[in-house]
């Protein structure tokens, strides 16, 4: 579990953010939640466009705290939904699910 | 970590980005380094955040909703004028065309996702750095532009008195052209020119070493030296020996004034000129004959003005004769300078050409279309000053309005003055005389007729009666020369006098002027001269420019007195406002 | 534009070389040139062998030399003129204040 988030990353942050760190987490956790949420309907509509952006935006959060598998996960998302190859966009989105799951619980347990 | 420890002076930092992770991130990295933190969540709210607190650097997300970077950065670019406001953009795009679309839409850097502290202090730094550069050539610029105008109003305010004092005052004649830009004062050119008492015509154009103010104002004293003695009938030598000391005395060490002076009588058909310093002024005939080329150059022997002191100066001029038609071409070194935009000079040899092969009264106007054809758009309104003066025949020259004539001053009055060796050598009586006689009011509205009648009388007595020259020589081409050689050298022997007697009465509405005129010389046949004239004369009834028919003319009595070397005239004339022959 | 100085010791004489443009840009190093006393020069030559370009206020910075140098009782001389610069200095008649060569 704890190779989801790099800890020198969040060891980082802890030190950049001072008292802010909690309230960041926070909002890491509440925003991946609704770029998950995003992603899933914008596929349910075909909507390649608004995909890609909510995975792009998770993707950049992943990175910021660390995250780098899911960070790379997105990437490749990010990459179907760019040029418009739905065939294993259903895999990748629960990956990403999964992963996002996990990293969740690191962070809750920081 | 930058330089500013207080925060009241810290530079300030938008941050702008919709992801509120990065953003927490990317700002407590910021405000770590020293900077205030200003931050937004989208693009509206950065522009919003924009105007009302007005940042010095500004973080932009590229990928925003609603309004993204690239449109926001572009407005504020857009809109920052002045005041250079870097834009960094944060991405994690890593194709080049997208990259290039963030500079393309004004961004000043990138920053890449997931964000480097170390890297971002360095741009941070550098772009500061870059702030800091600009707002010195800012400040720099202004204090340029604020001497700048100084400079101009200073130069505006300098003309504005040349031009109140003297600014081209003879020159809209029919038989004068010329060509002189408003800016000409200063690239050092000035052109000057005047009609004496005798109706003849003086020329003098200068060129002054440097630009701006410093060519401009040995202009001032130059044109007042200039008209106060043409106004008086000094000869050209002596003008020119006297702005040569004018401009020794206030110019710089190191500055002088290329001029060329020309003395034009156009009733005896001779042009006087003395060179120095400026390009080859120009006789164009509008006969060419055997020994009278078509092109005659007048060049350049002596040294500028404002060089020499007064015992080294040379004033010598040297006369050629002239015809009717013919034209005095004037130029400074900006018309052979002028480049065309190969940069290649316009110079001497086709300006020569123009001026021999136009036809005679088109020669201004072709060079004029010829040089600015050449010159394109390149600075067309700097360096050209030209001048053509036509010889005209005398009496089309109009006289100068006569001032109204006052009361007062003596009203029966003589004198005598006479002139010994000495004077007669170095000395010209004419203004001297012409000054004291223009103290009676009364004489004055006759006053160009007067001085007509005196050089007349003087030049004889003193050229055939004092010096025994014989003026049959001055009638082929190299007697002319000769005539002239001669005279110098004669002079330089002199021995003898000549003398003045004037006297002048008002008797009630009349004026009477007696002027008589004596020489040391023998005298000479003037029975047969006189003989020979009237015979002329009834042939001929035109204006006479020289001779006893000019005086004949003008005065009401001609008395040749034995053995020849003395002439009395009497002038008379009703006391009025204006001429009235 | 650059100017070089070399100063012959036995005949006191200071040559001065202009190459490039001799024009008002020149100004201070010209002037530079001849003013530093730790040679005091009896004579002047201004070498023009590599100047290709003369102006009006190089004919000043000339005047100011030559009053320096003393005024009438100058010996200054300008050499090596190429064609353009003789014509100047020829229209100027400054060989009645220099030696031109």
């Amino acid at each position: 579990m704890a190779e989801m988030i790099n800890m020198e990353v969040i060891e980082e942050l802890r030190d950049i953010m001072e008292d802010d760190f909690p309230s960041l987490l926070q909002s890491f956790l509440a925003e991946s939640a609704r770029q998950y949420e995003q992603a899933t309907q914008a596929w349910q509509t075909a909507d390649f466009d608004t995909l890609r952006r909510s995975v792009h935006s998770l993707k950049g959060s992943c990175g910021n705290l660390g995250a780098t598998q899911l960070e790379k996960t997105c990437a490749e998302l990010e990459g179907l939904a760019r040029y418009h190859q739905p065939e294993r966009i259903p895999e990748l989105l629960s990956q990403v699910s999964l992963q996002l799951g996990d990293v969740t619980g690191v962070i809750k347990n920081l | 970590m930058n330089s500013f420890s207080n925060p009241a002076f810290a530079t300030k930092v938008l941050v702008a980005d919709d992801n509120a992770v990065d953003r927490k991130v990317l700002s407590a990295i910021v405000r770590r380094a020293g900077y205030q933190v200003i931050d937004a969540v989208d693009g509206n709210d950065a522009l919003e955040k924009y105007y009302a607190q007005a940042p010095d650097l500004v973080l932009l997300d590229a990928l925003m909703p609603g309004k993204d970077g690239f449109a926001v950065a572009r407005e504020i670019k857009a809109g920052s004028q002045d005041k250079f406001v870097p834009i960094i953009f944060l991405t994690s795009l890593t194709e080049a065309s997208e990259l290039a679309r963030c500079v393309e839409a004004g961004g000043d850097d990138f920053l890449s996702k997931p964000y480097n502290r170390v890297i971002l202090n360095a741009k941070l730094s550098a772009l500061q750095r870059v702030r800091d550069m600009h707002q010195t050539l800012q400040r720099q610029r202004d204090e340029i532009s604020k001497h700048h105008m100084q400079l101009v109003a200073d130069q505006e305010a300098a003309k504005a008195v040349f031009d109140n004092v003297a600014h081209a005052r003879h020159l809209d004649v029919s038989y004068i052209k010329h060509l002189l830009s408003p800016l000409a004062l200063f690239n050092g050119d000035v052109l000057l020119a005047a009609q004496n008492p005798n109706n003849n015509v003086y020329v003098l154009l200068g060129d002054f070493t440097g630009h701006g103010l410093a060519a401009a104002i040995g202009a001032l004293p130059l044109s007042d030296v200039f008209y106060g003695m043409t106004a008086k009938g000094f000869s050209l030598p002596e003008i020119m020996r006297e702005c040569n000391r004018k401009l020794c005395s206030v110019l710089p060490a190191g500055y002088f004034c290329c001029a060329a002076g020309l003395y034009i009588d156009f009733g005896r058909q001779t042009v006087e000129f003395w060179n120095g310093g400026l390009p080859s002024v120009y006789l164009r005939r509008k006969q060419a004959l055997a020994l009278k080329p078509a092109l005659l150059p007048l060049a350049s022997n002596h040294l500028p003005l404002g060089i020499l002191s007064a015992d080294k100066f040379s004033d010598v001029t040297e006369v050629v004769e002239v015809a009717q038609g013919d034209r005095l071409f004037m130029a400074t070194d900006g018309v052979i300078e002028a480049r065309d935009e190969n940069g290649s000079y316009y110079g001497s040899h086709r300006l020569e050409s123009m001026v021999r092969e136009s036809p005679i009264d088109q020669v201004f106007g072709s060079v004029k279309r010829d040089v600015y054809g050449f010159m394109q758009e390149q600075d067309r309104d700097d360096d050209i000053t030209m001048v053509e003066i036509e010889i005209v025949p005398a009496d089309t020259i109009q006289a100068k309005a006569s001032p109204p004539v006052e009361a007062g001053g003596p009203s029966d009055w003589k004198f005598s003055y006479e002139l010994g060796c000495e004077s007669l050598k170095n000395f010209n009586p004419l203004p001297l005389l012409q000054q004291v006689l223009m103290e009676a009011p009364y004489l004055r509205t006759r006053s160009t007729e007067i001085y007509t009648v005196m050089a007349e009388l003087y030049s004889n007595a003193l050229e055939h009666g004092v010096l025994g020259l014989n003026s049959s020589m001055k009638s082929s081409a190299e007697g002319f020369a000769q005539y002239y050689a001669a005279r110098a050298k004669a002079l330089e022997q002199v021995d003898g006098w000549v003398r003045f007697s004037f006297s002048a009465y008002v008797q009630q509405t009349r004026v009477k002027l007696e002027i008589r005129v004596e020489d040391s010389g023998a005298g000479f046949d003037y029975v047969t001269y006189l003989q020979k004239a009237r015979e002329d004369s009834a042939q001929n009834n035109g204006y006479h420019g020289r001779g006893v028919k000019l005086l004949w003319d003008l005065c009401n009595r001609v008395d040749y007195i034995a053995p020849g070397n003395a002439v009395e005239v009497h002038m008379s004339w009703e006391n009025d406002n204006g001429r009235n022959d | 534009m650059t100017i070089d100085t070399s100063f012959d010791q036995d005949a006191q004489k200071l040559t001065i070389s202009i190459r490039g443009r001799f024009d008002f840009s020149a100004h201070k190093d010209f002037r530079e040139s001849y003013e530093q006393t730790q040679n005091p020069a009896n004579s002047y030559s201004i070498d023009m062998s590599d100047a290709n370009y003369i102006d009006s206020s190089a004919l000043g910075m000339l005047l100011l030399l030559r009053d320096h140098a003393g005024g009438d009782h100058a010996d200054v001389e300008i050499v090596n003129c190429n064609a353009d610069v003789k014509k100047i200095l020829t229209i100027s008649n400054f060989d009645q204040l220099f030696t031109i060569h």
